[in-house]
């Protein structure tokens, strides 16, 4: 890993100042996948040797695996820096880890953020709330992020100061989707504290819950001042499940008079992006918008429709998809074509074919 | 208007002849039809044909006749010239047909008319003896075709007739994200064998944003050499034979445009010694032309203009390294659309100035830098320039504006 250099350990240089520095971290799917133990336990006598941290670790339960409560293994983890992460001597370290099979007589582990220290998901000192409790056959990674989001709940609730660990547990979650997450970050949003409420938010979202944008106007009123609703907005981009839930949701938000920064555009985006028969009224109405940018989506959107272009996704941006496979339609013809995209310098030019163009096609094409 | 009126009367004399419903009477039923098309037949001749056609292996005896004609449309579009123009055979004969029968051909020369288009169009009229009675059927096909021309088509995308692709200022392509479009050109036709073909390629439209690998032979790679003007296929190719030329290939060229800050803003206490450090974590994605997100590609950052801050006794802070966000490196792109970039300063044990307890500001900085950051590359230099910041570290919070 290139971005900390690489240096002896001497002890004086404990203090790191860096940017972008790598956090030599897993999603949680990949931290569960590459697991033989999922373990909750306490981790003592914690140490630093070189770039590893070793410890005795004291299982308390098993998510995943075949050691059992009571066991003390030895365990190693790689943190990628010999830089000095905790206070030393280490207090215990109560949490949820992921074992490996390593060397005769030892674990080896996969630390969470291997470089800012954390080895571990943490762990609530109460047992689970009624609200995340789960049934022993959920899945391991469903265990892991209750688990893990229960101890979050239980620090804000004492705490009013934002802390890292809420967006620990959310980064465990990259790339996963489960009633049981849905349920961890409607709580989330459910919260007296407006910056965990504003990461439950996005995250629903992300997931295109149908529940949270048809309330998102009002909740979104009440964080203005808040720093982390801005990504609320960006999590737009991943809305692509064109279901007819879905779509009237996003119409309403494109049309929203709530002015909050955004919205409107974030929601004209991604009925753009999917631009299936049901987007169509909405994607039209766009085009009598004062702003130029939300008339822009509704050319983009109603040309994508009549040129056969596939719904926009990430894995496809490198290749173009959505511009190289694109399978003409009935609606395709040489001037659907030729007013393909957005010329600025053309613009009414643009909006006056699609007006024209929508006005000879609605009957046919209103849902 | 002439033809027109030739047409209706021998329309008329066959209705009359056989009845309005006999064109599908009994067993003495009609199928036949015109064809047309026009083709090359070498370098420098075109022959525009009027084809009839009719069941192979039928016992009757047919007729037939079919009028051609052929124009040339100069690049500029209408008016048409005549070429030439027939009929073959004449109304009074008839012939036994085949499955297709070569009813009326006319050739020309390309010479000095390469970059137009060359139509045929054709009728005829058919009709059969069948025991004592004759069925008729008039065939109209009066429709221009175009003369086969020369395809340009794209290497893994045959089917389409545009094509996009990315600019990356320079830098190659990388992790999939392409910045040139192998074409090749296809003559559609049979040259005579040992004929030598000119075939060359032309950048009919913004000829600054592409570079030919060459342009001759019947393959060319294109190069961005800058990115269109806004989502729209502003950059036309064409490619010829003989000066026969295919009609334009549009190609779109994309690229990185900006970064939208998709979380970032806040320090928390550094987690593992959370009274002894901070941490300001941020992601970012990547938009293109079209506002849509990124995904993964190769990125990184250069720092320049840095600058101490007003807290003299923390000058001794180490300076960061320049970060490379690489794909299949989950924890630089940490999904899809977004790499984090994290700001951080720590000091667990106490060795060096200690960190204000308190992260609420102080105001205490110390230094600050630009910061900019690359999309398309790993390299100094290199990639599309799509952010520029200014970081500011402070003793108990970093800074990123915008």
């Amino acid at each position: 890993m290139h971005k900390i250099p690489v240096r002896p350990f001497f002890a004086s240089t404990v203090l790191l100042l860096t940017v972008a520095v790598s956090a030599f971290s897993s999603t949680g799917l990949e931290l569960v996948s590459h697991a033989d133990q999922v373990v909750i336990g306490t981790a003592r006598s914690l140490s630093k040797v070189g770039r590893q941290a070793v410890f005795q670790l004291e299982i308390e339960r098993r998510l995943q695996g075949t050691l059992r409560p009571g066991e003390v293994v030895a365990v190693e983890c790689d943190t990628g820096t010999y830089i000095a992460q905790w206070k030393e001597p280490s207090p215990p370290q109560r949490g949820i880890w992921f074992l490996r099979n390593g060397a005769v007589g030892r674990w080896t582990c996969d630390a969470v953020e291997a470089r800012s220290g954390i080895l571990s998901y943490p762990i609530a000192q109460q047992p689970l709330p009624q609200d995340l409790k789960y049934e022993k056959s959920a899945e391991v990674l469903d265990k892991v992020v209750l688990e893990a989001g229960a101890a979050v709940l239980e620090t804000v609730k004492n705490n009013p100061r934002p802390t890292y660990l809420a967006l620990l547990v959310r980064n465990s979650t990259e790339g996963y989707d489960s009633p049981a997450v849905r349920r961890l970050f409607r709580l989330y949003a459910d919260s007296s504290r407006p910056w965990l409420k504003a990461i439950g938010l996005a995250e629903l979202v992300k997931r295109g819950d149908v529940p949270t944008l048809l309330r998102l106007e009002k909740e979104m009123a009440t964080l203005s001042d808040v720093p982390q609703a801005k990504r609320i907005i960006y999590m737009f981009d991943w809305i692509r499940d064109p279901n007819p839930e879905t779509i009237a949701a996003l119409g309403k938000l494109a049309s929203s008079k709530s002015g909050i920064e955004g919205l409107n555009l974030a929601a004209a985006r991604a009925l753009r992006a999917m631009h299936t028969r049901e987007t169509l009224p909405y994607l039209a109405d766009l085009l009598d918008s004062k702003d130029l940018n939300m008339r822009t989506e509704g050319v983009l959107g109603l040309g994508f429709f009549a040129s056969g272009v596939p719904i926009v996704r990430a894995e496809g941006m490198p290749g173009l998809d959505f511009l190289n496979k694109r399978e003409a339609t009935k609606y395709t013809t040489k001037e659907t074509t030729e007013y393909f995209g957005f010329d600025p310098s053309r613009a009414d030019e643009f909006v006056v074919f699609w007006k024209d163009w929508w006005l000879r096609h609605r009957a046919e094409l209103s849902p | 208007m002439k033809r027109l009126m030739v047409r209706l009367l021998i329309c008329l004399i066959l209705l009359l002849a056989c009845g309005a419903g006999s064109l599908l009477s009994g067993q003495c039923w009609i199928d036949a039809k015109v064809t047309k098309h026009t083709r090359r037949t070498d370098g420098n001749h075109m022959r525009a044909e009027v084809i009839a056609w009719a069941p192979a292996g039928t016992l009757n005896l047919w007729g037939a006749q079919a009028y051609g004609d052929f124009y040339y449309e100069p690049p500029s579009g209408p008016p048409l010239t005549l070429l030439g123009s027939g009929y073959s055979p004449s109304s009074s004969e008839y012939v036994n047909l085949a499955d297709a029968f070569p009813m009326w051909t006319n050739t020309t020369t390309l010479d000095g008319r390469g970059d137009g288009t060359y139509w045929a169009g054709g009728w005829g009229n058919f009709v059969s003896s069948c025991g004592d009675r004759i069925d008729g059927l008039y065939a109209d096909t009066w429709t221009y075709d175009f003369v086969v021309r020369p395809t340009v088509t794209v290497t893994g995308y045959p089917q389409y007739s545009n094509f996009a692709f990315w600019y990356l200022n320079g830098a190659p392509s990388i992790d999939g994200y392409y910045v040139q479009a192998p074409l090749t050109g296809t003559p559609n036709w049979s040259p005579p064998a040992n004929q030598n073909l000119d075939m060359r390629w032309e950048v009919t439209a913004k000829p600054l944003k592409v570079s030919l690998s060459t342009s001759t032979g019947s393959q060319t790679l294109v190069t961005s050499e800058n990115a269109s003007d806004g989502p729209v296929y502003d950059v036309k190719i064409v490619f010829k034979i003989d000066g026969f030329r295919s009609e334009e290939f549009p190609l779109h060229i994309n690229k990185p445009v900006l970064l939208n800050r998709t979380e970032g803003g806040t320090s928390y206490p550094f987690l593992s010694c959370p009274d002894r450090g901070w941490t300001l974590p941020m992601r970012y994605t990547g938009v293109d032309f079209w506002g849509y997100a990124m995904s993964k590609i190769t990125t990184h950052e250069e720092f320049s203009n840095w600058a101490a801050g007003n807290t003299p006794i923390y000058a001794g802070w180490p300076y960061p390294t320049p970060a490379v966000w690489r794909p299949g490196h989950s924890d630089e792109w940490v999904s899809n659309y977004e790499f984090k970039d994290t700001m951080w300063a720590y000091d667990c044990n106490g060795t060096w100035n200690p960190l204000p307890e308190d992260p609420v500001g102080k105001n205490l900085s110390v230094r600050s830098a630009n910061q900019k950051i690359y999309m398309g590359s790993g390299s100094v230099g290199k990639g599309t320039h799509v952010q520029t910041t200014i970081m500011t570290w402070f003793t108990d919070h970093g800074n990123v504006v915008p």
